[in-house]
């Protein structure tokens, strides 16, 4: 036998059991919910085989929503998940994301356990939320059996907040450059920064821009716009997340960020600034602009439900866009362990993580997952390019950074008569 | 009849008790919380830093003049409106009992659902763009303009048949022969209002014109859909202070600084008030 020979044998023998190491706590020595299950001797391989009888025997899942347009998603995934799994039902709640959090950190202040065992909730409020110790500590970026090709990143970090895999990033979005090509034939789109400035200048109020403290992708361009225009010594902090907030401020108020508001200050006198990403696509409905910053996934819903026009396509500015998602988190006070962990791997797995992308344009954070499969003409026309996507989509900088350079844009741009 | 001490008391209990239970145990604990000694969010101990970095921080300081000033003119705006209006209802004209359920229509309308119709009415490109283009016509920006403009007239739609109400009670309670009564010493139509019903309605438009402008301070749904996207007013500061932020300690100092400019408006109505009962002989309370 030659040594090759060996070595793949070993390989092997490595990869089929790699998957069945134990779950460690993240961030402590022990898991912060309360369970008869031994979640230190839980591993992948057994993971159904325990999970699925104590979940039947708790029989519910209270699952909480706080996305505003997938209810008809979730109905469909529901449905499916119960034929899969008889004797477990999932609960369903549409929540405020905000208040939910804060319902969650009430019950927990107050010693109740938490209303919800599975809870989709907005990423911004991730850093709230984990603060606030109602996540449980269960390492969801390696414990599913059917999302072993997680984007790191994506499965860490939550708006720029390291989270280190409490959070399993199920819906992943990506701001970009919306234009209508009644106007704006395609080709002819402006592509980057240089190219908005100068298409706003001589269109001007025909590019609509996100108020970057209201909408996601009014930040989002705020984040490009930085990753774009800040020298290479300010960009090496901008993924450092072991950044404080006094040094997130620091580096705002530093002239690491003074290209980025010399940019605005020309743009601002010539274009719309809107009041979150339904006002910039509603100056699209009314024909108003032509530009704007936009959400991908909002604009795949709007058009799938004939709320934009059709001629309406997103792309990526040249520079690369930050895009960024949606996790579902487990809370730390729930009492359905089971059927929440059950109901988690399954918004995970590979037949969910296709079909939302066909349904709602949501990407996904599975790396190997076969997306051709999701891609038909319908849906590609509504997705920005997946040429683009591959090689401009960037994650998004440390929050601090975002907010404290939101700040000095509020001060400096938005105050400025 | 006298009734002994205890039972005024028990007989005093579930009014009191219902104000203190629900009004005062709240903002007392609003209070607290802005002072970093609440139950809601982190215990810091006694601490004055909400107040101060809401009165330091520039655009705290602009957010509360922008929520006195959404409060203030569409309630002057309103009364504009609903004074005429509520002495045009006290004669009788064809069509008048139609009238007097139509004009009331706003007041069971939602304040969100007010905003979107003024942006469906008002926003560029919207309803009244679209007719008024093939007449060669346009109108202002009035949806996140810098006046307020769309917010103003959200607010004022919302407030003018509440106010119309209340002063119309006003001057219907009115004795019509005082007003007779000047007519045949020679007074016009005019001066009998300015000199008569105005003064003896006061009492209800300042009632009135207090409840609007309260009412508006602490209004969150119209700026956010319409307003500029700066300034922002103090409500939304505060709702992104806690839900967003969980920062309780500044988002119930907002809170706080808000409810005190309701209450100087409402001592000042009862300056008002008082200085007219003083002026009318006690006639007009």
């Amino acid at each position: 036998m030659t040594l090759r020979a060996l070595l793949l044998a070993a390989s092997l023998i490595c990869a089929a059991n790699a998957p069945a190491f134990a779950f460690d706590p993240v961030g402590a020595p022990d898991f912060n919910i309360k369970t008869s299950i031994d979640l230190k001797a839980l591993t992948t391989a057994t993971f159904y085989d325990v999970l699925t009888p104590l979940a039947v025997k708790d029989g519910t899942v209270v699952f909480y929503d706080f996305g505003e347009s997938e209810k008809d998603l979730f109905a469909e995934i529901i449905h499916r998940f119960e034929a899969k799994y008889p004797g477990v039902t999932i609960d369903y709640h549409q929540v405020d994301g905000d208040q939910a959090v804060q319902q969650l950190i009430a019950a927990k202040q107050a010693g109740q356990p938490s209303p919800v065992d599975l809870f989709w909730m907005p990423n911004g409020s991730v850093r709230v939320a984990n603060e606030a110790g109602v996540i449980a500590n269960l390492p969801l970026n390696t414990m599913l059996p059917s999302a072993p090709d997680l984007n790191q990143n994506a499965a860490t970090v939550s708006r720029g907040y390291v989270h280190n895999g409490v959070v399993a990033p199920f819906h992943r979005n990506q701001t970009a450059i919306a234009f209508d090509t009644r106007v704006v034939p395609e080709g002819t789109e402006p592509k980057s920064f240089p190219e908005l400035l100068a298409y706003a200048k001589a269109n001007p109020m025909k590019v609509a821009i996100t108020d970057p403290t209201k909408g996601g992708s009014g930040s989002g361009f705020l984040e490009t716009a930085i990753l774009a225009m800040a020298t290479k010594d300010c960009q090496a902090r901008l993924y450092d997340y072991t950044l404080t907030e006094d040094e997130a401020k620091a580096w705002a108020a530093s002239p690491c960020l003074d290209p980025v508001l010399a940019y605005f200050k020309e743009l601002k006198p010539v274009v719309e600034f809107t009041n979150g990403n339904s006002d910039t696509l509603n100056l699209f409905t009314n024909g108003e602009i032509n530009v704007g910053t936009v959400w991908e996934d909002m604009v795949f819903d709007f058009i799938g439900r004939g709320l934009i026009p059709t001629t309406i396509k997103a792309r990526l500015m040249t520079e690369g866009e930050v895009g960024d998602g949606d996790g579902a988190m487990i809370p730390s006070g729930a009492v359905h362990l089971a059927g929440a962990l059950l109901f988690m791997d399954y918004l995970m797995s590979d037949e969910i993580q296709l079909y939302k992308l066909s349904v709602n344009g949501s990407r996904s954070a599975r790396t190997k997952l076969d997306i051709a499969k999701a891609l038909g003409p319908d849906v590609v026309s509504r997705l920005v390019p997946q040429g683009q996507y591959d090689t401009l989509a960037r994650p998004r900088i440390v929050g601090t950074v975002t907010n404290a350079a939101a700040a000095r844009f509020v001060t400096e741009i938005l105050q400025a008569k | 009849m006298t009734i002994s001490r205890a039972t005024l008391l028990l007989l005093l209990l579930p009014g009191v008790g219902y104000l203190v239970l629900f009004f005062g145990l709240p903002l007392a604990l609003a209070l607290l919380t802005s002072l970093g000694m609440g139950t809601i969010g982190t215990n810091q101990g006694f601490t004055l830093s909400h107040y101060a970095e809401l009165f330091s921080n520039s655009v705290y300081r602009d957010g509360i003049s922008y929520s006195l000033y959404i409060s203030v003119v569409p309630t002057l705006v309103s009364l504009a409106v609903a004074l005429p209006l509520a002495v045009t209802l006290q004669a009788a004209f064809p069509g008048k009992k139609l009238f007097l359920t139509l004009y009331k229509a706003p007041l069971v309308v939602p304040g969100i659902v007010a905003a979107f119709i003024v942006m469906i009415l008002f926003d560029r490109g919207g309803e009244m763009s679209r007719i008024l283009k093939p007449l060669g016509l346009s109108l202002p920006k009035l949806v996140r303009d810098d006046w307020s403009l769309g917010v103003i007239i959200a607010l004022a739609w919302k407030s003018i048949p509440f106010m119309t109400l209340i002063i119309g009670g006003a001057l219907a309670s009115i004795p019509t022969d005082l007003a007779l009564a000047a007519r045949t010493l020679g007074a016009s139509r005019l001066t009998v209002f300015w000199q008569i019903e105005l003064p003896l309605a006061l009492p209800g438009i300042t009632a009135a014109v207090l409840l609007v402008f309260v009412g508006s301070t602490g209004a969150f749904a119209v700026p956010s859909l319409l307003g500029p996207i700066y300034p922002k007013p103090l409500s939304i500061w505060m709702y992104e202070a806690a839900y967003q932020k969980n920062d309780w300690g500044l988002a119930t100092a907002m809170g706080i600084v808000l409810s005190a400019i309701a209450c100087a408006v409402l001592l000042v109505y009862y300056r008002l008030t008082s200085g007219l009962h003083h002026a009318t002989g006690g006639e007009v309370r």
